[in-house]
Parts: structure tokens; sequence; C-alpha cells
């Protein structure tokens, strides 16, 4: 292969250092911003799933909605022998299961308050939290008793209590009466995981006693599975064995297509507002099924980056195509001597289309070397625990994912595109007759 | 047999709908080995035959032989791979590649068409170029770090490099001073006499004319004179032209 030809064109383009900069600067920030995008999309939906299953105890839920005596629709699971069955049947696999009960309190401790989720598990026994918990004071022993309750870090220091310490909850029961608990601090986490920072745990039983729920009832079942991905196919099934053992469900499968682009929660949460039952009706729900939103953003952001791209480059490559034309000009006599010489018309194309290509591999690369580094800077930014942006954090920080194929995507639209605005001129520099080349003096 | 015979060739150029008549039906045969001066004042066609004979420009009408070969209608590819191997070209504002530094300036040609020598032989005789030409100590050096003198001595190299049967030179002199065109017309003279090389260079300094074995002659894109070694040659168009009457 002769490689001179490619010589020649890369020393082409140190030729004139401040135009190659400059159209190379072009390219490398618009495949910076379009990296950037991709690259903030591409964790987006990992992120929040991850952290949805943090928050809310598992991949997929069963929860029962049932209306009291006064006509209030509370959230509750009576009886879940039949779930259980279901769920045996159903011949799938999964890694934990969680009951969990629910209640928003103000925690209370001497002169200082804060508000907080407080979710009820059986602490003792919760694989889950075994798992995912670092515990910085107190002791797993402490969560044997029975007025538990497990904070963060941070909402330790807020209410500036120790393990031992007693706390004073405010909250309301199921019915909609206020009522107050204690709880005794067992142990304070790690505000590793973002969220983790944002939970706080107590007894199941001693919860549902204080919000008015019977023992063994609950609000839902959060089902852990070794896969996020497997979450639709394990709900599908479920859905379907406890439909045959004839529970009241809300539908699942078919609303997407009659309400257009809602999610399956959203239609399941329509029917329930637009209809009543009598006794406990079931839903089944996955994290994608909540989250159907957050991935239509990232397929917006997905098609806006590509949309970017194209937009940009069209501009850039106006830009290159004009300054090549002009390059033409200036070589023209040099051109006429490489065919005099022997060069061919085609060599003489493809000396321009690799320059082309040089320069748009540079720029390329350039782009992405400066998306990583602006990602990594991004990265290192430490947002606060009530940060309202905390779903799309990982560890409390932005995190990025950029597909390698993605990145290679960008790389070779860029260079086709540069190719395509460089080819006319390179084909006119071609088909230029030598004798006419070689007249011309600038 | 001569290595150029040109017949009857004419050369109009269209500058919009006027033609202008460069060259008007020339004939003349140029033998191998010959030192070849084509003279006469700007404007006389010089440049259009030396194009011609050097298949960068097509006749309007009539024949290029070359070595034996008529190149009408050969296809712009063919001509390229011809002007490649038989042709070496020197210009009147020594067209070196700027990016290319003195030994990679002469190397160049040998990196095109498809004959390969085998690497160390092409390395040798670049160095004996370079030596011939005197630029030892500039092998390194670009283009535009080297004079006027120097960038036409690598020029005269790199027209060698593939030995060709024809070295061209369209006024290698005209943008020397005297003193510098003079060395460059009797380094050229030195090559043809070592290496039997046909040089065919054009020129209107009367001066340096008469080195040359052959001299043509022209004004207004016709042969007024064709001398070869102090005989004068009969116009061969003549000769055509009056037969085929
Ligand atoms: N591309 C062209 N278009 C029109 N006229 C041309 C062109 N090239 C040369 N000529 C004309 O042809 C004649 C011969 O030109 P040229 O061969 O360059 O002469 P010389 O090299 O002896 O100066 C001149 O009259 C010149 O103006
Ligand atoms: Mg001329």
């Amino acid at each position: 292969m002769n490689t001179v030809l490619p010589r020649i064109a890369a020393r082409n383009l140190l030729r004139q250092k401040k135009r190659t900069v400059l159209l190379a600067g072009a390219i490398a920030f618009g495949i910076m911003i379009v990296t950037l995008i991709n690259g903030f999309a591409g964790s987006f939906i990992k992120n929040v799933s991850e952290n949805f299953a943090y928050l809310m105890g598992g991949h997929v839920f069963v929860s029962g909605s049932e209306y009291t005596a006064s006509g209030k629709r509370i959230s509750v699971i009576r009886d879940d022998s039949v779930i259980m069955q279901a769920l045996s049947d159903s011949g799938e696999k999964w890694s934990s299961l969680q009951k969990t009960s629910e209640t928003s309190a103000t925690l209370i401790f001497e002169s200082k308050s804060i508000r907080q989720n407080l979710t009820g598990v059986d602490l003792a026994h919760s694989a889950m939290l075994k798992e995912r918990l670092a515990l910085i004071k107190g002791s797993w022993d402490n969560l044997a008793w029975p007025n538990a309750i497990i904070i963060s870090q941070s909402v330790a220091k807020k209410l500036n209590v120790l393990p031992g310490d007693t706390v004073v909850a405010q909250f309301q029961t199921i019915t909609g009466q206020n009522n107050v608990g204690e709880f005794r601090v067992a142990a304070i986490t790690v505000d590793s995981s973002f969220v983790g920072a944002m939970m706080t745990y107590v007894q199941l039983d001693y919860l549902n006693s204080l919000i008015g729920l019977g023992k063994n009832e609950y609000m839902s079942l959060g089902i852990m599975l070794e896969k996020l991905d497997r979450s639709g196919a394990f709900a599908n099934s479920l859905y379907t064995s406890m439909k045959g053992m004839g529970l009241q469900l809300f539908d699942r499968s078919t609303k997407q297509q009659e309400s257009g682009s809602t999610t399956p929660f959203q239609s399941m949460i329509r029917e329930q507002n637009n209809e009543t039952w009598t006794g406990t009706k079931y839903r089944v729900y996955t994290i994608d099924d909540v989250l159907a939103q957050a991935k239509q953003i990232v397929v917006a952001l997905d098609t806006a980056s590509v949309a970017i791209l194209i937009v940009l480059f069209a501009i850039v490559m106006i830009g290159i195509s004009n300054t090549f034309r002009m390059a033409m000009y200036e070589r023209i006599r040099e051109i006429g001597t490489m065919r005099a010489v022997g060069v061919q018309r085609t060599e003489i194309r493809s000396m321009f289309l690799y320059e082309a290509l040089f320069l748009a591999l540079a720029g390329a690369v350039a782009g992405i070397i400066l998306a990583l580094i602006a990602m990594t800077i991004a990265s290192l930014i430490n947002f606060d625990a009530q940060s309202p942006v905390f779903l799309i954090l990982k560890a409390g920080h932005l995190s990025f994912y950029l597909p390698p194929l993605r990145a290679l995507g960008n790389i070779l639209i860029i260079a086709v595109l540069t190719l395509v605005a460089v080819y006319a001129p390179a084909n006119a520099a071609a088909k230029m007759p030598p004798a006419e080349a070689l007249r011309t003096v600038k | 047999m001569p290595i150029i015979q040109l017949r009857n060739v004419k050369k109009d150029y269209f500058l919009g709908k006027v033609i202008v008549p460069a060259v008007k039906g020339v004939s003349f045969s140029i033998e191998r080995g010959d030192f070849v001066s084509i003279a006469g004042p700007s404007g006389s066609g010089k440049s259009t035959i030396l194009n011609m004979i050097g298949l960068i420009d097509i006749p309007t009408s009539g024949e290029v032989i070359i070595d034996g070969k008529n190149t009408n209608g050969l296809s712009d590819q063919e001509l390229t791979r011809f002007r490649h191997e038989v042709l070496g070209f020197i210009f009147q504002s020594f067209n070196l590649i700027p990016v290319l530094n003195v030994w990679e300036n002469i190397e160049f040609p040998l990196l095109l068409g498809n004959t390969r020598l085998p690497k160390n032989e092409w390395k040798n005789w670049i160095d004996f170029l370079i030596g011939e030409v005197g630029l030892g100590e500039w092998r390194t050096h670009k283009p535009n770090e080297l004079s006027g003198g120097q960038r036409q001595r690598v020029a005269i190299a790199r027209a060698l490099v593939t030995k060709p049967s024809i070295v061209l030179a369209d006024e290698p002199t005209a943008n020397l001073d005297s003193a510098t065109g003079e060395q460059i017309i009797d380094l050229m003279k030195k090559i043809n006499r070592e290496i039997q090389t046909t040089f065919i260079f054009s020129t209107h300094d009367a001066k340096i004319v008469n080195i040359a074995d052959h001299i043509i002659r022209l004004r207004d894109g016709a042969i007024i004179e064709n001398r070869r070694n102090g005989e004068d040659i009969i116009d061969e168009g003549a000769i055509v032209a009056s037969v085929e009457d």
C-alpha cells in the first residue's frame, strides 16, 4: 500500500494550523456535547432503576387496595398466603422477599426534628437490609429491639442522636388519625448509597400496631430478583398465577395501546381511581412500569443527541467543505506537479479524503476525551442529601455511562459526514487537467 | 529511431468564443540522448509544446509519438502511468512538495505506480543523486529552507529518480539569477552526458540556448529554426504537408 499520500495528507493538515485547529475544534465541540448527552442518558435509567429498587425494596411489587367502612381507600395486604402460593406456582425465581409498611413521620429528639419516611420491615430477618446497609454505629444485635429504628448518618447528625437514644415520631394512622410512637435508635448507617441516606427503617410489627394494621398484615410485598431485566416477565407470570387463583387484580397487560402514551403503571392508577370494588384488589407492577416515563426520557435524549449531531455538523460541514475548496486552490500547483510526476486522479482524490478523515478523527477523539474529562469533573461534585435530583445520582454523584458502540457510532457519523462534505472539492481537485493546474499562478 | 516525434501537432485554446492557435502544426524529431533546447520569446508556444511532449496536455490535432508509441487516444490513467515511467519534469518555479524534505521529495516518484526497486538499491540511488546535485548536507531540509538554485537541484534529482528516458524542463532558469541559471544548465548537461538521458529544456535566454545539441526555435506557434549539431534540419512538417498536397 502506498503510504506517502496519507503521510502528505496528514502533514498538509498541520500546514494551516489555525484553520485545522478551528475545524477540529468545531467537530470536537459537537462530539463533546453529544457524548455528554449520551453518557448521561446511558447511566440515567440504570441509576434511576437501581435507586428506585433500593428505595422501594424490590424489582417487582404486589400491593393490595381496599375500602374502609368509611369509604377511604387504603393500601393493605391482609392475608398473603394466596400470594405466596401464586408466587411459588409461577415457577419464577427470586432472591429475596420483603414485606413492608410505610408511613411518613416527623422524628423529634430534644429540640430537633426531621421529616422522614418510615419503612417497616422485619429488621432482624431482612436479607436485603443485611446486604445493603453498612453500620457505623450500633449493632445488628440491637435489631431485635421491638421499637428499633435504623437511621442514616445524615439523619443522626441532624437530630444529634446516638444508638440507645429514644426519638419520638409523629404520624397518621391509615385511617387518618394523629398518633405518636417512641423509637429507640438501634443503628446508624453509612450514607454510602445516596438513596440509603434517605431511608429510615423500623420494625414492621411495631409500625403496623402504631398505624392501625394487624399482625401479619402489611402494605406491599417487594420481590428482589437476581436480574433487573427479568422483572417484566416475572411480573407477568406472577400476575397470571394470581389471576388463576381467583384474586382480584388491576389489569396489567393491554392498557398501553388504549390510552396512548400512558404507562402500564399510570393506567393501573387510573383504573383504580375510576372504579370501586369490595374486598382487596391487587396490583402487580415492576420498577420498569414505574419508570416507563424515565425510559422515554432516555429515548428522547438519545434522539435529541442524534438531531444535535446532525444539525451541528451540517453547519460544521459547510465550513469544512469551503475550507477544502480553498485548500484545493491554494495547492493547485502541487496537485499539477503530483499529476505530472505520476500521481493518478483517484489518488489525488484519496489524498484530500485522507486529510478530511484525519481531521474528523482528530476532532472526534478530542471531543470524546473532552467529554470524558467533563464527565469525570462533573461526577466529582458531591450532591447534598436533600438534593431533588437524587434519583439520577449514584452514591450522591452524577454518573455517566457512555456505551462504546454509541461513541463509535458518533465517530463513524462524523467521519462519513466529513467525507461527504469534502468529496466534491476532492473530486474537483482530481479532475483538474494537469496542464491547467500547473499553469495557475497564485 | 527518434525518441520523440511530433507530427503536424496543433494546439488551439478556446477563450470563450475566441480560438487562440498556440501551436500551429509543428513537426520535429528528437534523438535519444540529445540535449535539446526549445527557444523563443514569451508566448511563442514553448510551454504548450513541452506540455504535449510531457503528456500533461493533449494536442488539438496531430500526433505525439514517444519511444515509438503513439500517445493519441490514451486514457488519463494510461498517460499518467506513461509519464511516471518514461518522463521526468523540471519546472520554472521548482514545484517541490512543501511538506516533504529534500530526501522525501526526491524519493516521492519512486513511491508511485506499481514498480518497486529493492529498498537498498533505491536508497543508494537517491543518495547518489543527492550527491550529484550537491545537496548532501541538505537532505532533511524542507524546500522553504533552500535557495532557488538548491530547490531546482532537488527538482533535477527528483526528475531523474525514476531513470526516465526523457527529462523535460520548462524554463528551468527563469526564476534564477544568471550565474545560478548557468550552473543549473551545466548540471543538466553533465548528467545528460553521464547517464545518456534525453533533456529538453525551453528558454527565452539566448545565452544558454547554445549549450544545446539540438535547438528548435519558435515564433508565434511555429518553428522558425531547427538545427542539430550545427546543421539545419528540413522542416518535417513541410514534407508531410507537401506529400499530403
Ligand atoms: N490556457 C490557455 N488559454 C488560452 N490561451 C493560452 C493558454 N495557454 C497558453 N495560451 C496562449 O498560447 C500561446 C502560447 O503560450 P505558451 O505555450 O505558454 O508560450 P510560452 O511558453 O512560449 O511563453 C500564448 O499566446 C498564450 O497566451
Ligand atoms: Mg512558458
